[in-house]
């Protein structure tokens, strides 16, 4: 029994060309799993991200039709050879070359077999053409328009101490998010400098994406804008202060100095903004 | 079973094929290590590590989102996308487990002349390193970022957008990356038996 089914994959074996086919499906095996972006990023990219998968992808099925189709050897096992190299470009230096080697050893296994004086048995084509085609369709994502549109969330500030210079009041005003405007209190100044900055966001699901510069001074210059639904601090050191755009201040001076910030900001801008130590942690 | 049946391998046709390819492949890695031709990398599913003593890039980009790993484990990230930068002393490394022990594969180049990225998209849960940046703006919506082309976020979420940054002593943990095409200047590539990552 285990004898006559050896005996059938000889004889298959046999008709095909077997190790270089095997090689060069193994080659794109390996480029496509050396580590892989996940497909939907690769989508979002367009054919520059996907460009790794579709050589891959062709070389799998390289290796496949020439164990269905090997009357086609020739022309499968130059373009295999060829894809491999182009592999060293497009994905991971060919798979951390181990993907290329494997494709290039491959390639010309096929291309070198020839059958035998009989006719060769064929199966029926696979469709790995037609999936590393569906593959290479993506479409590049469009260029978003210039004008603001702040996050529907404001993000959270907290500051050992803020100190603001030229320093202006803009009044409430409504900044549009995709949830509709939100009523913020906006401030223009010349600078500002941040000790112990900390900015937390959520990012979708639990993760919270924070922005630390612990042991330096954060200097933000030229054109600071910050617009914000919440303020507290103590002014001067000494005077606590809660602004929002239902407390609107009523006087601003020109140069400001808080201690112990809390803030909850929609948007922030700055010409130029320094940050020694920076620090982005996910979690 | 038919001896006429048996195919078999005419050696001299193998090496008419393998013999140019070994040439043009020595070829591509020679060229790519000099600098000459860029190459692209598409990394997930491990963390892969990435330092440079100085990195000066035009247009960066950055928002929250989630990678999914090997084995469906989820990581928050914060993607980082670079229109085009210039890098110097860089390095890449990733430590693949195999049944033998840990192997960490590491990339270094850009030692004399920078190494020219461009769209870099780094699925970053670690970013640090002493920085600079122009035009900055915080709280956009990640939907309407700008400064990287094709580098936008979910609706609503948020965003942080700069014209250039600089950065010195850059060091990153990332998840993942996509798109990368990096034009490496004096590469050297290494695989070797356990921890040996850029830092």
């Amino acid at each position: 029994m285990l004898l006559r089914a050896w005996r059938a994959f000889a004889a298959w074996r046999a008709g095909r060309p077997f190790w270089g086919g095997g090689f060069t499906m193994l080659a794109g095996a390996e480029i496509m799993w050396a580590p892989l972006a996940p497909l939907s990023v690769v989508v979002v990219q367009g054919l520059a991200g996907v460009a790794s998968l579709v050589v891959a992808a062709l070389l799998v099925a390289m290796g496949g039709l020439s164990w269905a189709q090997p009357q086609l050897r020739s022309i499968l096992g130059v373009t295999a050879v060829i894809l491999a190299l182009a592999s060293f470009l497009t994905s991971n230096l060919g798979g951390f070359l181990v993907g290329m080697v494997l494709g290039v050893l491959g390639g010309s296994l096929i291309f070198a077999w020839t059958p035998g004086g009989g006719p060769t048995p064929a199966l029926k084509a696979p469709v790995s053409a037609a999936v590393a085609l569906a593959l290479a369709l993506a479409w590049p994502a469009a260029r978003a328009e210039a004008e603001l549109t702040a996050a529907a969330g404001p993000f959270a500030f907290a500051a050992a101490s803020m100190t603001m210079t030229g320093l202006a009041y803009g009044g409430v005003v409504d900044v549009p998010t995709r949830d509709g405007p939100v009523r913020v209190l906006r401030f223009t100044m010349d600078s500002l400098t941040i000790t112990g900055t900390r900015l937390s966001s959520a990012t979708g699901g639990t993760g919270e994406l924070q922005v630390r510069n612990p042991t330096a001074p954060t200097t933000m210059t030229g054109g600071v804008e910050l617009y914000a639904t919440s303020i507290s601090g103590l002014l001067l050191g000494v005077v606590p202060v809660v602004l929002s755009p239902r407390t609107a201040p009523p006087f601003i001076p020109a140069t400001a100095r808080f201690t112990v910030v809390r803030a909850t900001i929609q948007y922030l801008r700055a010409d130029v903004a320094r940050l020694p130590s920076l620090a982005e942690t996910v979690t | 079973m038919s001896r006429s049946l048996t195919g078999r391998t005419r050696w001299s046709r193998f090496a008419a094929v393998l013999a140019p390819a070994v040439l043009a492949g020595a070829a591509l890695v020679v060229s790519t290590a000099e600098g000459a031709l860029a190459a692209s990398f598409a990394v997930s599913g491990q963390n892969f590590k990435v330092s440079a003593a100085t990195l000066e890039a035009e247009g960066f980009a950055q928002f929250g989102s989630v990678d999914t790993g090997a084995g469906g484990a989820r990581h928050p990230v914060a993607p980082a996308g670079i229109e085009s930068a210039k890098l110097t002393d860089l390095c890449q490394s990733v430590l693949v487990p195999t049944p033998f022990g840990d192997v960490t594969l590491r990339i270094t180049a850009g030692g004399s002349r920078p190494v020219i990225a461009t769209n870099l998209v780094l699925d970053a849960d670690q970013l640090g390193g002493d920085a600079t940046f122009t035009n900055i703006e915080l709280g956009r919506d990640a939907s309407t970022l700008d400064q990287v082309s094709g580098h936008t976020g979910p609706r609503g979420r948020f965003g942080q957008q700069a014209e250039k940054v600089s950065l010195r002593n850059l060091k990153v943990r990332a998840w993942g990356t996509t798109a990368g095409t990096f034009t490496l200047t004096d590469m050297a590539m290494d695989a070797k038996f356990g921890r040996d990552e850029c830092f």
